[in-house]
């Protein structure tokens, strides 16, 4: 199970993963104030999709993309299943890590 | 929020134009935006020097496409700004211009918008903003997300989701502007997966065309004797931005609703008084969310309602009746004023074989990456 990078905001306590480079988007406090932290890539799914059709020949399609709310709060990842994976359920439970910058999601345990 | 404007001072529409929407070709964006604004100048019966600002709505075309066009009907020296705004592009020139004719500095004004599918460069992709994504969540993959949740949540099926593309292909085979004006079967609208419960026929095609606005005072009307009747009035026009909104907020559809609540406010009118409604149906999925976030219907209710047909031409409201995003066709700059041209041409009458009945109050719905929500809403002309 991976972890992510992420910054909180101390005076909101807004999460943004990957870290906010710029400045808060809930209060606007400067990027400087932001305190590093990090999430686990672990959640529940929202939303899958299998993406038939792509613009590029990576990744290969048929490929599926999940939508997943993090345990630690923050904003919905969205990534690419595993593949070889039958796509999983909504509310199923699914861990991630990252691979190449791509955030890629499986089944827990 | 500030003073409304446009009750102080009445906006109309006084023409409308279009260069039909298609699929890319080798025309300039020259001759498809003059045919649009020679068809709305004929349209109003007026003459171009009448015009006194002109708003040009591209996301495409890069810098200045205004006066080397415009200037082809007579370089009279009129104001021309450049308005690029994503999907919402049109839709912003006309709130531009119904500002500039309500703010008392102009009393004609052209809103237009005029694009070619070609030449992308989209900002938030170079902001220095890195994501998991990898390029993997392109827009139709977005609302694939979007209708996987919704379809869960509600229990709407794949087949009532289809329903809108079948309806909106039907509108769009009535609408000789439309790129798609082809009546399709429920076989063919299921045919060609895209991504998740999309289908090519429930994804809006992206090419090229025009459409133009021309907006007037409520003096300039009388004073260049047009009929009032077919100069719908302009009675609400609201621009927002995604806010920060709580983790988990469902936030296409929030915007689409905050944006709506706050233009059905200042035109002192219900979501469900609306005989007309153009939304921004660029995927199937969208007309269900936006209407239900508009209020025109409650929540997880839109589908079995488009699947009654209370969404057809002749139904409680016709939605999409120009064929929207899905047939009419999304040119991005255009896209915006077509929807104003359609809910002008029903709310005069003169929408011919696809006129809702005794039509009187129309909205105009776009979102655009970003993202941003342009909503106005039309009175019939008295």
């Amino acid at each position: 199970m991976g972890s992510l990078s992420a910054s909180r905001c101390p005076a909101c306590g807004r999460l943004a993963t990957p870290p906010e480079p710029y400045g808060c988007e809930g209060c606007g406090a400067p990027a400087g104030t932001l305190e590093s932290t990090e999430l686990v890539a672990a959640g529940s799914v929202r939303a899958t999709a299998m993406v038939h059709r792509h613009h590029k020949p990576d990744p290969a399609t048929p490929f599926t993309v999940v939508e997943v709310v993090l345990d630690g709060g923050g904003p919905a990842l969205k990534g690419v299943l595993a593949p070889g994976l039958d796509p999983p359920a909504i509310g199923e439970r699914v861990s991630g890590a990252v691979l190449d910058g791509r955030l890629i999601w499986e089944r827990e345990g | 929020m500030g003073r409304n404007i446009l009750a102080d001072r009445a906006v109309h529409v006084i023409g409308i134009g279009l260069h039909r929407y298609q699929s890319a070709t080798d025309t300039p964006f020259v001759h498809l935006g003059l045919t649009a604004v020679r068809a709305a100048l004929d349209d109003a019966g007026i003459a171009w020097p009448t015009v006194e600002a002109a708003f040009v709505g591209s996301a495409l075309l890069g810098m200045a496409p205004g006066r080397v066009m415009l200037s082809r009907l007579g370089a009279t020296g009129l104001a021309i700004q450049q308005v690029e705004n994503a999907s919402a592009s049109g839709s912003t020139a006309v709130a531009l211009g119904a500002l500039e004719v309500a703010s008392g500095r102009s009393d004609v004004v052209l809103a237009m918008g005029v694009d070619k599918a070609e030449g992308w460069r989209v900002a938030p992709n170079s902001a220095g903003l890195a994501n998991y994504e990898g390029g993997t969540v392109v827009p139709f993959t977005h609302f694939a997300l979007l209708a996987d949740d919704y379809m869960g949540r509600y229990g709407t099926t794949v087949e009532q989701m289809a329903r809108v593309a079948l309806k909106n292909h039907a509108n769009g085979a009535r609408n000789p502007f439309a790129q798609r004006q082809k009546v399709r079967t429920m076989e063919e609208i299921l045919a060609d997966p895209i991504s998740g419960s999309f289908t090519r026929l429930q994804c809006c095609p992206v090419g090229e065309g025009a459409a133009a606005v021309i907006l007037a005072s409520g003096e300039a009307v009388a004073r260049l004797g047009l009929d009032p009747k077919r100069c719908p009035r302009i009675t609400a026009s609201v621009t927002r931005s995604e806010a920060a909104y709580p983790p988990g907020t469902p936030i296409d559809a929030t915007l689409t609703a905050e944006t709506c609540r706050l233009a059905f406010e200042q035109a002192g009118v219900a979501p469900t008084e609306f005989d007309v409604i153009e939304v921004h149906d660029a995927f199937s999925i969208e007309e269900l969310l936006y209407l239900e976030a508009m209020g025109v219907c409650g929540a997880g209710e839109a589908g079995p309602l488009v699947e009654a047909g209370a969404f057809d031409i002749g139904g409680r409201a016709a939605v999409s009746p120009s064929g929207g995003l899905l047939a009419m066709g999304h040119p991005l700059g255009p896209t915006g004023c077509g929807q104003v041209a359609e809910v002008t041409r029903q709310l005069r009458g003169e929408a011919g074989d696809r006129q809702q009945p005794g039509a009187r109050l129309g909205l105009t719905h776009m979102v655009g990456i970003g993202a941003v929500c342009v909503v106005h809403v039309l009175q019939a002309g008295a």
